[in-house]
């Protein structure tokens, strides 16, 4: 059912692009999302572009930009898929990126050799933005950057909620694999190990995450870092919350890429005092920021808080990525090289995200130079945010997210 | 045609008719039942197969879903793990059908991920637009458990099953599954007899329909995806259906057999036997009618009245009525007249009045006044149900037969009364004492009391009289005892001059004593008979049962002692079996026992006295004499033994039994060397006949002792007839001598002595012991010993008690003395030491001469 109304959306993905804009150019913007299985992440992803186009009336740098959606499904396969027809396809300036570190975890190198420019607004994986080809990196992020979040979440647990044994629930992908090295690394300069690690398939069902659960009790951990997609992770939240231990868990951003708060109810997330690793956008909507104001506003539906986005953060990030890429294009519209080939404007629209001249006022923060040019010494350079952009998010009894002190 | 045959036709046309009717009715009937049959077990059969199909396919489906869903298939096809092995590492380690060919794991753009070839390294590849399709169709699954996508195809000639199941991420179709399998279409759906052949198609519309026309049964397999096509084997179906009608046939038929057989059993106990029984009855009617008019019986029949219906031609012969005179009025009112017997008439009357059958004979009396006598059967008619409505009198003239039979019975009661009674007394015989004896016998008190009458010396009464004076004798008794005698008491003649008195039950030994003694009163009355006196005797014997002492079956015997003990007592009077004779009668019984084992035990013994020479005091010779060592009652006299050795009929058994003995203790004297001259045996006249043929009997010796056998005086009297002679000569040749025993005691005449010849003649003690005391005996003792020296016969004295007699008898020229003044008979050892010991005891002649000088 839900799949079929998806379809009926993307068919009319089209209420984006203005009926009048008939003459300009098109360009398009591909959201290689997960519309299916964490719908929440990929629409608020949309919505923070839509947001962000609809400041300039979805005009920029002389062509009519057109938001695509591509439904990889978490399939890593048909997300290679989408990059191949966004390759073939004239009119294709960017790919968004959504939430699953997979596809780009997998293809990262497959993008950078064939110059799939990647707006990266909620995938965290580390490796993701630190690859290249012929010296182009061509994937940009604007979001929680592993190699920090592994810090951040070991700095929460053990230094700020005063864990002292801490297990690692980690879901069995690249995504999940990469942060084991950067937790690891965290609780190493601490001078500890994991109590226990855990990885899990994709698809795991309750008897599965009430073995892990299980067997990550024997180890007596008091506390949990929890990297999971939304269902998985919901799953697995119910399964830890029944040890007789209040585990406490603190869980990556990842379980909010769907309705994860209708699958755990309030008292089991207050149980295990769960709390989720987020950028600071619910700490600039705490501080009544106008740049979020305005964005809300923007966005379809018209939302009044970010508590009525699901996912909130990826809308937070998708606006203002949506800004930085407007601005880029903007900037790539001046060159030559704009009027030619497809791949030309991309080149020139890489080019001008590594090198963006005019800051650019965003929810989170106003950036200055977002990305620059990556290599070895650089590589942070396609991050756009870092660990202080970071914060810990807490549910309200609602099922919003709060932001965490 | 007889009625059971006729019966038995019927039956059987109706049988066969019924299974013809039966036969055709099932056919017509069962026939679409049959095809409607034969349609349902193809169906069936095709079901079967489908379920058997669909059952086999269910396994590889849920194979293929089990792999689909497993976690890290679902990684893999999603493009998160890179693992080719995936697939084979599942198939490798499960257990999986033979029949599994290839299986492909594909990812959502048909690109193989992973795959592994399980038969024949054949590879499995989107290769043919079947495939292409399963694909598409399972990719594009709703839910991860939705039917699998089965499709047939064939790879060359074999037919092979498709099978694509969607692998699903969390909801959404993401990769397929596909597998190969073999199909063996014979192996899963085996051979029956209801299909010729069974196989599985795609389903096409156009195919299906074809095919229904042939006459194929289609079943949906795999959900509808495939079709299975079941040929029907209508020759097998059809086959089934004749077996079918035949079995039900068959039972219809038993049943109508079993049915019938009974409806004829009954038919032939209700119908053709009644029928049968009324066509025998009616000839049989037939018959007795023409039975009845001409038989030679008078034959009448009245209704239960007693009138007259109907009566036959001999009838009118008999009575010489004609019926019609007499039809309606009774028999007896015309046929019986005032001599006819009362008893009779009553007896008809009884039969009548109770409807029972009689049978009498009475005085009839004809149309002409004559009497004549009939024996009439008188049968009441019945019906069938048993109720009489009449009467059968049938008669014949018995007058003639009437007159014969009572004569015949005054002849019989004649007959039967002499049988049973003396002709010359009138009394009873024996057969009607032995009659009453038994019947008293058998009765609750098994009691008699009887007298015995034996008349002394009748014999002399018929010698010397005449043997009507006998009669006269015998009738007299025979009226003194009817006199004697109550009517209820049984005298009966049971021999020459023996009478028995069975007294009436109750009646006492006293009585029969008292009985006794007033008889003999009578009977010693004195008689005349033609003017000369008759004088007779009789001696009785009394026994009774009442006297505890024996019981009835030995009474006569009993009486018999008791009456021989008066014989011997005396004669003339009556004995009364008491105590005392019944223990000598118990002790000769039981003498009698035991000397049947004496003679077996050879326990009597021979006793040797000696025989003195009177000449020369030396012993001359020895008598052997019997003496029975019983061990029971020590030594028996001979004078104990004799007489029921002689009932016995022993004696000569005895008489052998010495002689052997006597004849060994002869050799053993001899070989002791002690004096034995001679030795002499007592035998009878039989014994000497015996002995005269005995073969055995051997030659004597020379050298050995002189054997001599001594007979009886009395026995020359009565047996000096030419064989006796004869039996005698013949012993002498062998050497044996001749004595006369107890010489002076019988009545031996001088011719027959002088004929015999014997060696010796020993005279008798009752001669020889009263010497000394009667001057006439030592004359007579004289004259014997006078004769027997001039017929040159020896003479043997016995009875020598004393000296004196020894001295009397050597004086008056005796030549051997014997007595027990010189020994008594010794047994063989005091034989021995007599023997030794002896010294001549008769004193010189002369010497006692000087003596008594």
């Amino acid at each position: 059912m839900l799949r079929s109304i998806l379809r009926s959306l993307a068919l009319v993905s089209g209420l984006c692009a203005p009926v009048a804009a008939q003459s300009l150019p098109v360009l398009e913007v591909h959201i290689d999302a997960d519309y299916s299985i964490s719908p929440h992440a990929a629409m608020a992803i949309e919505k923070g572009f839509a947001s962000a186009f609809s400041e300039t009336d979805f005009e920029a740098g002389g062509a009519k930009l057109k938001l695509v959606r591509r439904d990889h499904r978490a399939n890593v396969k048909r997300s290679r898929a989408h990059m191949e027809d966004y390759l073939e396809s004239p009119y294709a300036i960017a790919m968004v990126g959504g939430l699953h570190s997979p596809p780009y975890l997998t293809h990262r190198d497959f993008i950078n050799e064939n110059g799939v420019l990647f707006l990266l607004p909620w995938s965290a994986a580390g490796p993701i933005t630190r690859g290249s080809f012929n010296d182009q990196n061509w994937m940009f992020r604007l979001s929680v950057d592993d190699t920090k979040a592994g810090e951040y979440l070991v700095t929460r647990a053990m230094d700020q909620s005063g864990c002292e044994s801490l297990s690692l629930v980690l879901i069995d992908t690249g995504w999940g694999r990469a942060n084991f090295t950067t937790l690891s690394r965290a609780l190493n300069a601490r001078d500890k190990v994991p109590a226990s690690t855990h990885f899990f398939d994709v698809s795991i069902g309750k008897s599965t995450a009430k073995t892990l659960a299980e067997n990550l009790r024997r180890h007596n951990a008091d506390c949990a870092v929890l990297l999971a997609d939304w269902d998985n992770g919901a799953m697995l939240v119910n399964a830890l919350s029944e040890l007789p231990d209040n585990l406490r868990i603190f869980s990556h951003w990842g379980v909010m890429g769907g309705p994860f708060d209708s699958h755990v109810d309030h008292a089991t997330r207050e149980r295990v005092s769960l709390e989720i690793l987020q950028t600071c956008g619910l700490g600039r909507e705490k501080q009544q920021a106008p740049e979020l104001i305005n964005a809300l506003a923007q966005a379809p539906g018209t939302p009044r808080a970010l508590a009525e986005i699901s996912a909130s953060a990826g809308f937070v990030h998708g606006y203002d990525l949506g800004r930085i890429f407007v601005s880029a294009i903007q900037q790539a519209s001046q060159t030559e090289v704009w009027g030619g080939s497809i791949h030309q404007k991309r080149n020139a629209l890489r080019k001008s995200l590594e090198a963006l001249e005019a800051p650019v006022d965003g929810v989170l923060k106003t950036y200055n130079a977002p990305f620059t040019k990556f290599g070895p010494d650089a590589p942070d350079a396609h991050e756009a945010l870092g660990s202080k952009d970071l914060c810990m998010a807490r549910f309200a009894a609602a099922g919003h997210l709060i932001h965490a002190e | 045609m007889s009625v059971s045959r006729r019966f038995w036709s019927l039956v059987c046309a109706i049988l066969f008719a019924t299974m013809l009717c039966s036969a055709l009715a099932i056919w017509f009937t069962s026939t679409p039942f049959l095809e409607a049959n034969q349609s349902k077990t193809i169906q069936d059969q095709a079901q079967k197969d489908a379920r058997a199909f669909d059952s086999e396919l269910a396994q590889y489906e849920q194979l293929l879903h089990f792999v689909a869903a497993q976690e890290n298939v679902v990684s893999v096809v999603i493009g998160y793990v890179e693992n080719s092995d995936v697939v084979s590492d599942y198939f490798e380690t499960l257990p999986k059908p033979e029949t599994l060919v290839a299986v492909t794991l594909l990812d959502a753009l048909k690109t193989e991920i992973a795959t592994t070839s399980l038969h024949d390294d054949q590879k499995l590849t989107l290769s043919s637009p079947t495939h292409v399709s399963a694909f598409d169709m399972a990719l594009n699954s709703e839910a991860a458990h939705e039917a699998a996508i089965v499709k047939l195809f064939r790879d060359g000639d074999e037919p092979r099953i498709l099978m694509a199941v969607p692998v699903f991420n969390r909801g959404f179709a993401e990769g397929v599954l596909l597998a190969e399998f073999h199909v063996d279409f014979d192996k899963v759906f085996g051979a029956n007899n209801v299909t010729r052949k069974t196989f599985v198609t795609s389903s096409d519309p156009t195919r299906q329909s074809r095919q229904e026309q042939m006459g194929h049964w289609l079943e949906p397999v795999a959900g509808g995806q495939l079709t299975l096509v079941a040929i029907p084997d209508t020759e097998a179906t059809a086959q089934v259906g004749r077996h079918l009608l035949l079995n039900v046939m068959l039972a219809i038929s038993a049943t109508l057999l079993v049915s019938f057989s009974v409806f004829a059993w009954l038919g032939r106990a209700t119908i053709v036997q009644p029928h049968k029984k009324l066509e025998q009855q009616k000839e049989a009617l037939a018959e007795l009618a023409a039975v009845a008019e001409n038989a030679n019986d008078a034959i009448l029949v009245t209704d239960l009245d007693q009138k007259i219906l109907w009566g036959n031609p001999s009838f009118e012969t008999l009575s010489g009525y004609r019926i019609d005179e007499v039809r309606g009025r009774t028999p007896g009112s015309f046929l019986q007249g005032p001599d006819t017997d009362q008893d009779a008439r009553k007896e008809l009357g009884h039969a009548v009045r109770a409807r029972k059958a009689a049978k009498v004979e009475v005085l009839n009396y004809s149309k002409t006044g004559e009497p004549y006598w009939i024996a009439i059967s008188l049968t009441p008619l019945a019906r069938e149900d048993g109720s009489v409505y009449g009467f059968m009198a049938i008669s014949h003239d018995v007058t003639l037969e009437r007159q014969q039979r009572e004569k015949l019975a005054a002849a019989n009661r004649r007959t039967e009364h002499l049988a049973r009674h003396d002709a010359l007394t009138g009394l009873p015989n024996r057969r009607v004492l032995n009659e009453e004896l038994e019947r008293r016998q058998n009765s609750k008190t098994p009691h008699a009391t009887l007298l015995r009458i034996d008349l002394d010396h009748f014999k002399n009464v018929n010698d010397t009289m005449g043997h009507d004076a006998g009669d006269h004798v015998l009738q007299i008794i025979a009226e003194i005892l009817k006199e004697n005698s109550r009517s209820t008491d049984i005298p009966a003649r049971v021999g020459g001059d023996e009478f028995i008195i069975l007294l009436s039950p109750g009646s006492t030994s006293e009585h029969a004593m008292k009985m006794g003694h007033r008889i003999l009163s009578n009977i010693n009355q004195p008689r005349t008979f033609e003017g000369k006196p008759l004088r007779v005797g009789a001696s009785f014997g009394v026994a009774s049962t009442l006297d505890g002492l024996i019981p009835l079956d030995q009474l006569i015997s009993s009486a018999d002692a008791a009456l021989y003990k008066g014989k011997d007592s005396g004669r003339n009077q009556v004995i009364h079996y008491g105590q005392k004779l019944h223990d000598a009668v118990c002790f000769n019984r039981e003498l009698s026992v035991l000397m049947q084992g004496a003679l077996e035990n050879r326990e009597f013994e021979p006793y040797f006295q000696p025989q003195i020479d009177a000449k020369t005091g030396e012993i001359c010779g020895f008598e052997a004499l019997a003496r029975w060592h019983s061990p029971k009652l020590g030594v028996v006299q001979p004078d104990v033994f004799l007489p029921v050795a002689a009932q016995l009929a022993c004696i000569e058994e005895i008489d052998e039994c010495i002689f052997q003995k006597g004849m060994e203790i002869a050799k053993d004297m001899q070989k002791r060397n002690l004096t034995f001259p001679k030795v002499s045996f007592n035998v009878t006249a039989p014994r000497i006949h015996n002995l005269a043929q005995d073969l055995n009997l051997k030659d004597l010796p020379a050298n050995g002792p002189k054997v001599s056998f001594e007979i009886l005086e009395s026995v020359f009297l009565e047996d000096q007839t030419e064989m006796f002679k004869d039996a005698l000569v013949r012993l002498r040749a062998k050497g044996y001598q001749i004595e006369i025993d107890d010489f002076g005691s019988g009545h031996a005449s001088i011719v027959g002595l002088m004929q015999i010849r014997p060696n010796y003649m020993k005279i008798d003690r009752r001669l020889v012991m009263p010497i000394l005391e009667s001057q006439k005996c030592m004359n007579l003792l004289r004259s014997i010993i006078d004769m027997g020296k001039t017929i040159d016969v020896g003479i043997v004295a016995e009875g020598v008690e004393t000296l004196e007699h020894a001295i009397t008898l050597q004086q008056l020229g005796c030549d051997v003395l014997q007595g027990y003044h010189f020994a008594k008979p010794l047994h063989h050892p005091d034989l021995i030491t007599y023997v030794k010991n002896f010294k001549p005891q008769m004193p010189d002649r002369r010497e006692r001469r000087s003596k008594s000088a």
